[in-house]
C-alpha cells in the first residue's frame, strides 16, 4: 500500500509541475505567481521520492500520524496562497477603480475640447 | 445667514462644484439638473454617470451639463470619488454631493455651503433627523442608522444624527483627502469618523428628503446584510490605524 501511495504522489507531483510550467510557457500564469505552486510541486515530489525519510523526519518531531500532518501542511499552504491572492485582488480592484475614474475624466475632457469622444453606449456593470 | 453667504461668496468668489452621481437615472436626472441650475446658478455641475446602460449620459449632454461617463459601474463611492478628484484637480473650493434620483432638494444646497464659506466647518452633512419632518426609512435600516450615528457620536465626541446622508459638502482641504482615499461601496459612518479623527470640523444641517421621482433603490438584500459587517470592520481598522499612528507620532 505504501508503495502505491508513493507512486501516486510522485506521478501527481510530476504532472502538477509540468502543468504549471506549461501555464507559464503559454503566458497564462506569470513567473512570479508560479513560484508558490512550483515550490509546492517540488516539495510534494521530494516527499514522494523520499517517502520513508520524510516519515522518519516528522516522527522525530513527535508526529505520530504523518498523513494527517501532511494534510495540515497542505491546508496551511492553501490558506497562505488564498490570503495572498485576496490581497492581490484588493490591490488590483483599487488600481482598476483608479483607471476607470481616470478614463472617465479624460474622456470628458476630450468631449470638452471637441475631440469627438462620446460616452460609451455599451457600458457594462462589474 | 443667507445674506452673509451671498456677501462672502461674492467676496471670496468661491468655486463651487455640485457632484451628481447617477446610475440609470434617465427618468430623474433632467428634473434634478433643472432644479440645481435654478437654485444655485453660480455653481458648476458635473454628473458622474456610473456606467449607466440607459440614456442618462446623453440626457445630461443635451442639457449642456458636464458629464463624466465611467466605462463600467464602480459603485456609489467610486463614482462620488471621481467627482472629488475632478473637483480637486480643477481647483474647486467647495464640492457638494447630491443624488441623481431627485430625493435631495436643490434649494437646500446653500444651507450646506454656508458653514464652509463662513469657515465654521470643513464637512457639512445634510441630516434628515435634525429637526424638520421625520424621514421614514424601513425599520432595520433605521436601526442601523441610529446605531452607527451613536457610534460616530461616541468616537467623535459630538452629536451626529445622520451618517448615511448622501447630501453633503466639503471644502478643499477635505477634497484633497477624499480624492485620495474614499470607500468604494457605502461611504458612511466610517468615512465621517475618518475625517473627524483627522481633525476636520463636521457640522450637520437639517435637510428633508423626498421620495424618489422614479425607479428603485440600489440597496439589495445582500447589501443590507453586508453593510453592518463592512462598517464595523472599517470603523475598527480606522480606530486601530489612528491608535498606532498616534503612538508612532508621540514617540
Amino acid at each position: 500500500m505504501k508503495g502505491i501511495s508513493q507512486i501516486v504522489v510522485i506521478v501527481v507531483s510530476i504532472f502538477a509541475i509540468l502543468f504549471i510550467v506549461e501555464l507559464v510557457r503559454r503566458k497564462k500564469m506569470k513567473e512570479k505567481h508560479s513560484l508558490f505552486w512550483l515550490s509546492a510541486g517540488m516539495l510534494s515530489l521530494g516527499v514522494g521520492i523520499f517517502f520513508n525519510t520524510y516519515g522518519d523526519i516528522i516522527r522525530t518531531f513527535g508526529v505520530t500520524e504523518p498523513g494527517i500532518f501532511t494534510l495540515f501542511l497542505g491546508f496551511s499552504f492553501l490558506f497562505i496562497v488564498t490570503l495572498y491572492q485576496a490581497v492581490q485582488i484588493s490591490k488590483q480592484s483599487e488600481d482598476v477603480k483608479a483607471l476607470i475614474q481616470r478614463v472617465g475624466i479624460l474622456q470628458s475632457e476630450l468631449l470638452e475640447i471637441g475631440a469627438g469622444a462620446t460616452p460609451r453606449e455599451d457600458a457594462t456593470q462589474v | 445667514m443667507e445674506e452673509k453667504f451671498t456677501a462672502i461668496e461674492l467676496a471670496m468668489e468661491s468655486k463651487v462644484l455640485i457632484i451628481v452621481p447617477a446610475y440609470n437615472e434617465e427618468n430623474n436626472i433632467c428634473h434634478v439638473l433643472t432644479d440645481v441650475r435654478r437654485e444655485v446658478p453660480s455653481a458648476d455641475v458635473v454628473v458622474i454617470d456610473d456606467g449607466s446602460v440607459d440614456e442618462t449620459a446623453n440626457i445630461v449632454i443635451r442639457q449642456g451639463v458636464k458629464v463624466i461617463s465611467l466605462p463600467v459601474n464602480v459603485g456609489i463611492g467610486g463614482a462620488v470619488q471621481t467627482g472629488f478628484k475632478y473637483a480637486f484637480e480643477r481647483g474647486y473650493d467647495i464640492a457638494v454631493q447630491m443624488d441623481g434620483d431627485g430625493q435631495h432638494d436643490a434649494s437646500e444646497i446653500k444651507k450646506l455651503i454656508v458653514p464652509i464659506i463662513n469657515q465654521e466647518a470643513d464637512v457639512v452633512k445634510g441630516s434628515r433627523y435634525l429637526g424638520g419632518p421625520e424621514y421614514n426609512a424601513p425599520l432595520m435600516r433605521r436601526v442601523g442608522m441610529i446605531l452607527f450615528a451613536k457610534i460616530a457620536s461616541l468616537i467623535l465626541g459630538q452629536r451626529i444624527t445622520d451618517t448615511t446622508s448622501g447630501f453633503w459638502a466639503v471644502n478643499r482641504k477635505v477634497l484633497k483627502v477624499l480624492s485620495r482615499d474614499y470607500p468604494t461601496d457605502f461611504p458612511d459612518a466610517d468615512n465621517l469618523i475618518y475625517l473627524g479623527l483627522l481633525g476636520f470640523r463636521i457640522y450637520e444641517v437639517p435637510v428633508h428628503m423626498r421620495e424618489r421621482l422614479s425607479g428603485t433603490s440600489t440597496i439589495t438584500f445582500f447589501k443590507s446584510l453586508y453593510y453592518p459587517f463592512k462598517l464595523l470592520l472599517s470603523i475598527f481598522t480606522i480606530l486601530l490605524h489612528n491608535f498606532i499612528e498616534g503612538r508612532r507620532i508621540n514617540k
